[in-house]
């Protein structure tokens, strides 16, 4: 075998099945080949000679981890170039056994440039395919049909080629190609190919063998230096001892640790105890110590500042230690700091955990669902439910956020935005609503997501109750402040009682459930009841407070409300207010009230001896407040207020509110009282002004009526405004000038009252008038007009007269009576001898006593007639037929008249019944008669008639006598008025005393020397009337 | 019969006297009122004239002693003034205006005691 040295087996068998017999051998342990029966071309022992020199040559130069040089691999294309006759040669080459499109590192005899880009990828594919299959492809291009071949393979200037894989001992590493073979004029064959895929396997060897050299250098290599690189980019130092306590190793860092400048003195191969010689800092002893114990051993030093921490490993192999030394300033430091941080972190903790758990705020967090995550005490203490029964429920204290609400609620907060203070209503866990205040604050990651949220929430119902208590209390003053411009509006006392009331009771108003207004009677020191507002039970009082507000109501509405509505006079309240009375003789806080002028709130009223049972029993009141009202420093009245049906406690506050209202409304209560006063007396004046029968009226200084009352108007028949702003001479008098006759023409410039009696008042008629004139003066003195009080008086002096004359009759008559008394005694002594003297007597001396007896008869005549006038005799009652009772009179006196006077009776056929006293109305009429019988001179007539007129019975007794003379006219009715010579001239007087005792009158009409009638008028007795009375 | 005639008259005492005497009566006389009642006691008479107006007792008040004693004597009031209206003389039996025209008076005398 000479000097050949196989190698690789495989190649030695395979060259051994290809050559049998033939040998190549190469000087540095090529290869050789032993060719067995065919003999081998000379140029092809010599090319395979050539590779295997080149490539053990390249292998001797030692060359690890350098790629065969271009030019080597060139004269390697070349040589197998020749020895395969062919016109090129490319091989494909990688050390990385690329089996795939290895590259091509060399040529020989190739044009590249007449490669295109299709006819590249042709060949690269070609390669691919004999590497992959790891034979030879041989690929001789059809000379006739070019354009085929060109479509096939490329537009390529080959006519035949052949691919030969490189395969080496870990597999194949490229291809060799060979381009058109120059002699056989036929292109490659399969012998070629054999002969090739040797040259190739020789190649293949060498590359194989520089490819794994290259390899393994170039690993080992990177190796140590990615070693080198790990230690040193490492901060830690790291240090390899052997047994000797040698460093062996020592990276980068290790300088640091010995106070070397980085890279000047290294360590290695200095013994460790000169190089560490600190005793505070020596690894050596930490290997030691490692060794010793057979395993890894730690160890922390400490110089100056800096902490190092040592660890030894012991490689008890070679009895080499691994050190590290790591500086653990820092991370001492920060753990240092870490532990501070922990610490502080802890402390902010408990401080904010307590902070929460003590907060008055309810702190609670929520997760980005809204669900409650924490829940602190006064959460528990505002919302009423216990941290467990809330975690991990979406907020359930806000109701309202529910929903589609409560997507946009997180949507809200989970934007970023904290919401602040927002003041809204949660609810309790028993349902009730409490006013908050909540602030919403998101709760961000590092990544400035939502992940949380944290809610405050502060319990303001407090706060809120508070602010609405002021707000009350705000509003209350406004609607006092109303109420008492609507008190002022009404002067009517009732109306403005009941106002005030209302004010204590309605929900805006004092607010109280009740009011009872009492007012101080002085005279019988006592406070009653005017009235009561409220409502008489729990039912009623819910429904009142609910509709009855003052709030956007005009005042007239106000005023209807109260007259309308529940409080309204007469409700069952009303009454029970109005009939209570409370004696001020007692001392209870009523009476104390009114007397100290100050308000009483009273609680337990039950058990307390002050308080009035009324109160108690008849209001059922337990607690109440009584408030004086004070007006011009006198209590008028009394308000008592309670609140019977809402239990609330009666404050200071509403104290003091009241007691404000109550000088309000006192106030207004005098003032509609002296209004009330002022309007009673006015419409008393008034009354009496417009009812007095009298004219009245008030003329200014121009004399034109100002006013007057009814009666003036009723006199004149004039409608007032005719009356009115005219001149009195015209209202009275129809005339433009004054009336002569005016009064006060005498009284006007004077400035005294003057009564004066005129006739012709009004239009010259006949009536008397009393004119009463009463001058008006001003301020200053000066008369602004004049009061006139006109009265009828006509009847008034007719009665005047009339009494005079009575009382004329009377004096006459009591001095008549007494004369009589006198005379008549004598008298009849006289005639009575005289009558027994002319028994005894003869004639003619009997003579002398029949005219004694005559004249003494004639004198007792006159004085029965005298004294019958004078006696105040009783009067009889009997029903009395008129015409029966003339009927007798005319046939008693028919006989006594001389012949030549006729007397004639025109009686009515209806019945004239009245009551009366017969004989004197026949002294009456017979006195009548005997006048018209007196009257008549020679012959005449007397007719006496009678007829009904309603309910009058009228006779007329007419005669045709001389008549009465007119100036006589006035006097014929007086007492001893007589015209003539006989009778004692009271027979007139008699007759109109009988008619008027009868209720009755007579009138006379007389035409001298044509007779006189006198007319009776007697009032009938009303048989209808008196059936029906009966 | 007893007539006692009362009249403060002396005058008019002596008339009725007289008139009365001549009628047949057995006549009594008595000047004032206390001595009405003194002649009445003793002489116990039929019929009695009493004149109202008299100084001392007046009539009316003798009429009601008489009655008180005797209420069924007749009693004539006879005065010189019309009584009629008087109350007081309603207890008399007859009333009768002195006139010097004595008929009415004898008349009213003998019909009373005739009733009687």
């Amino acid at each position: 075998v000479g000097h050949g040295v196989l190698h690789q087996p495989d190649v030695a068998r395979r060259l051994g099945q290809i050559y049998e017999g033939s040998i190549i051998s190469g000087p540095a342990g090529g290869v050789s080949y032993f060719p067995r029966g065919a003999t081998a071309g000379t140029v092809f022992l010599d090319a395979v000679r050539f590779l295997a020199e080149t490539l053990s040559g390249a292998t001797a130069a030692g060359l690890p981890g350098v790629l065969m040089k271009d030019a080597q691999m060139k004269d390697i294309c070349a040589a197998a170039a020749g020895a395969m006759e062919a016109a090129g040669c490319r091989i494909r080459f990688s050390f990385d056994n690329a089996r795939d499109a290895a590259p091509v590192c060399a040529a020989f005899g190739v044009d590249e440039a007449a490669l295109d880009d299709f006819s590249r990828r042709r060949l690269d594919e070609l390669s691919r395919e004999a590497i992959t299959r790891g034979e030879a492809l041989v690929v001789n291009r059809p000379a006739g049909r070019p354009d085929d071949a060109t479509q096939e393979y490329g537009r390529a200037w080959w006519k035949s080629l052949l691919v030969v894989p490189l395969a080496g001992g870990d597999g194949i590493l490229g291809a060799m190609e060979l381009f058109d073979k120059k002699t056989g004029g036929r292109g490659f064959t399969a012998a070629d190919a054999e002969r090739a895929g040797v040259l190739a396997s020789v190649a293949a060897l060498g590359a194989g063998r520089l490819a794994a050299l290259n390899r393994s250098e170039r690993d080992a290599a990177r190796a140590e230096k990615r070693l080198e690189g790990v230690l040193n980019s490492s901060e830690n130092a790291v240090m390899i001892l052997d047994s000797d306590n040698i460093i062996k190793y020592a990276n980068r860092p290790v300088g640091r640790w010995i106070g070397a400048p980085e890279g000047e003195k290294t360590p290695v191969g200095r013994l460790c105890l000169d190089v560490f010689t600190e005793d505070a800092f020596s690894p050596c002893r930490t290997a030691a110590k490692s060794l010793a114990a057979g395993r890894a051993c730690t160890e922390v030093f400490r110089r100056a500042e800096r902490v190092a921490e040592v660890c030894a490993h012991p490689v008890t192999a070679t009895g080499e230690c691994v050190i590290t030394i790591k500086d653990t300033t820092d991370l001492t430091a920060r753990r240092d700091e870490i532990v501070k941080l922990y610490r502080k972190a802890a402390e902010t903790k408990v401080r904010l955990e307590n902070l929460i758990g003590g907060s008055a705020d309810g702190i609670v967090t929520l997760d980005a669902d809204g669900k409650v995550t924490s829940w602190n005490k006064s959460a528990e203490k505002i919302f009423g439910y216990a941290g467990s029964e809330i975690l991990g429920s979406f907020i359930p204290f806000l109701p309202n956020v529910t929903g589609e609400n409560k997507k946009e609620f997180l949507e809200l907060i989970s934007k970023g935005e904290t919401l602040h203070e927002i003041e809204t209503r949660g609810y309790k866990k028993d349902g009730t609503a409490t006013d908050i205040s909540l602030t919403i604050s998101p709760v961000k990651d590092i990544d400035d997501a939502v992940t949380s949220l944290n809610i405050i929430a502060r319990d303001i119902s407090r706060h809120k109750i508070m602010e609405d208590e002021l707000i009350r209390s705000n509003q209350r003053l406004s609607h006092m402040i109303f109420i008492s411009s609507a008190m002022r509006s009404t002067l009517s006392l009732d109306k403005l009682l009941r106002m005030i009331l209302t004010a204590a009771t309605v929900q805006d108003g004092l607010a109280f459930n009740r009011a009872v207004l009492f007012m101080h009677d002085e005279r019988r020191a006592m406070l009653t009841g005017a009235m009561g507002v409220g409502p008489s039970s729990r039912q009623e009082a819910v429904k009142i407070w609910r509709n009855l507000s003052f709030e956007r109501k005009s005042l007239p509405d106000i005023l209807n409300e109260i007259e309308q509505g529940p409080l309204r006079e007469d409700s069952e309240f009303d009454k029970l207010g109005a009939a209570l009375e409370i004696p001020l003789a007692f001392d209870t806080y009523f009476s104390r009230a009114v007397a100290e002028k100050r308000p009483y709130n009273v609680r337990n009223a039950r058990r307390d001896a002050l308080s009035p049972a009324v109160v108690t029993n008849g209001l059922e009141s337990d607690a109440y407040a009584v408030v004086p009202l004070i007006a011009k420093d006198k209590v008028v009245g009394v308000l008592w207020v309670d609140n019977l049906y809402n239990e609330r406690p009666i404050t200071g506050d509403d104290i003091e509110f009241l007691s404000n209202f109550a000088d309000q409304a006192a106030a207004a209560v005098e003032n509609a009282r002296l209004f009330e006063q002022a309007r009673m007396a006015e419409n008393e004046l008034s009354n009496i002004f417009e009812s007095i029968t009298d004219l009245v009226f008030i003329t200014d200084t121009d004399r034109r009526v100002v006013k007057a009352n009814k009666a003036v108007c009723e006199l004149t028949d004039l409608p007032m405004e005719r009356v009115i702003g005219r001149r009195c001479h015209e209202v009275f008098h129809g005339q433009d000038t004054l009336w002569a006759f005016c009064p006060n023409f005498h009284v006007s410039g004077r400035v005294k009252a003057a009564v004066s009696e005129v006739e012709g008042f009004l239009n010259g008629s006949a009536e008397t008038y009393s004119v009463s004139m009463s001058p008006i003066f001003d301020s200053h003195d000066a008369v602004k007009g004049m009061v006139h009080i006109v009265s009828n008086v006509t009847e008034i002096k007719k009665l005047r007269e009339q009494l005079a004359r009575t009382e004329k009759v009377a004096a006459l008559g009591e001095m008549a009576a007494r004369v009589a008394h006198e005379i008549r005694t004598p008298l009849v002594s006289i005639g009575g001898f005289t009558r027994r003297l002319a028994e005894k007597i003869e004639p003619p001396l009997n003579e002398y006593t029949d005219i004694i007896i005559a004249e003494v008869g004639r004198l007792e005549a006159l004085l029965r007639q005298t004294l019958g006038f004078v006696r105040e005799s009783k009067m009889s009652k009997e029903l009395v037929d008129v015409n029966t009772l003339l009927r007798y009179v005319v046939r008693l006196l028919r006989h006594s008249f001389r012949g030549e006077v006729l007397i004639e009776e025109r009686l009515t056929t209806e019945s004239l019944e009245l009551l009366g006293d017969p004989n004197r109305l026949k002294e009456a009429f017979i006195n009548l008669i005997n006048n018209a019988h007196q009257s008549i001179e020679g012959m005449g007539r007397i007719i006496v008639g009678t007829r009904r007129q309603s309910n009058l019975a009228v006779i007329e007794i007419e005669d045709t006598g001389k008549g009465i003379d007119k100036a006589e006219m006035k006097y014929i009715f007086d007492p001893f008025f007589t015209t003539r010579m006989q009778g004692t001239g009271l027979g007139l007087a008699i007759t109109r005393k009988v008619i008027e005792e009868h209720g009755g009158a007579i009138e006379v009409k007389s035409n001298v020397g044509a007779g006189t009638i006198f007319k009776i008028n007697l009032l009938l007795k009303e048989v209808s009337n008196e059936g029906l009375n009966s | 019969m007893k007539v006692l005639i009362v009249d403060d008259d002396p005058h008019l005492r002596k008339l009725y006297e007289e008139e009365l005497l001549d009628e047949g009566y057995e006549v009594h006389i008595a000047s004032s009122g206390k001595e009405a009642l003194e002649v009445f006691a003793k002489v116990n008479p039929d019929i009695v004239t009493l004149d109202i107006l008299m100084p001392g007792m007046d009539g009316i008040e003798v009429l009601r002693k008489l009655k008180d004693q005797k209420p069924g004597l007749p009693v004539i009031m006879s005065t010189a003034y019309d009584y009629r209206d008087d109350f007081s003389v309603w207890a008399s039996d007859a009333y009768v205006v002195k006139s010097a025209d004595m008929t009415e008076l004898k008349s009213t005398i003998k019909r009373l005691l005739q009733k009687k």
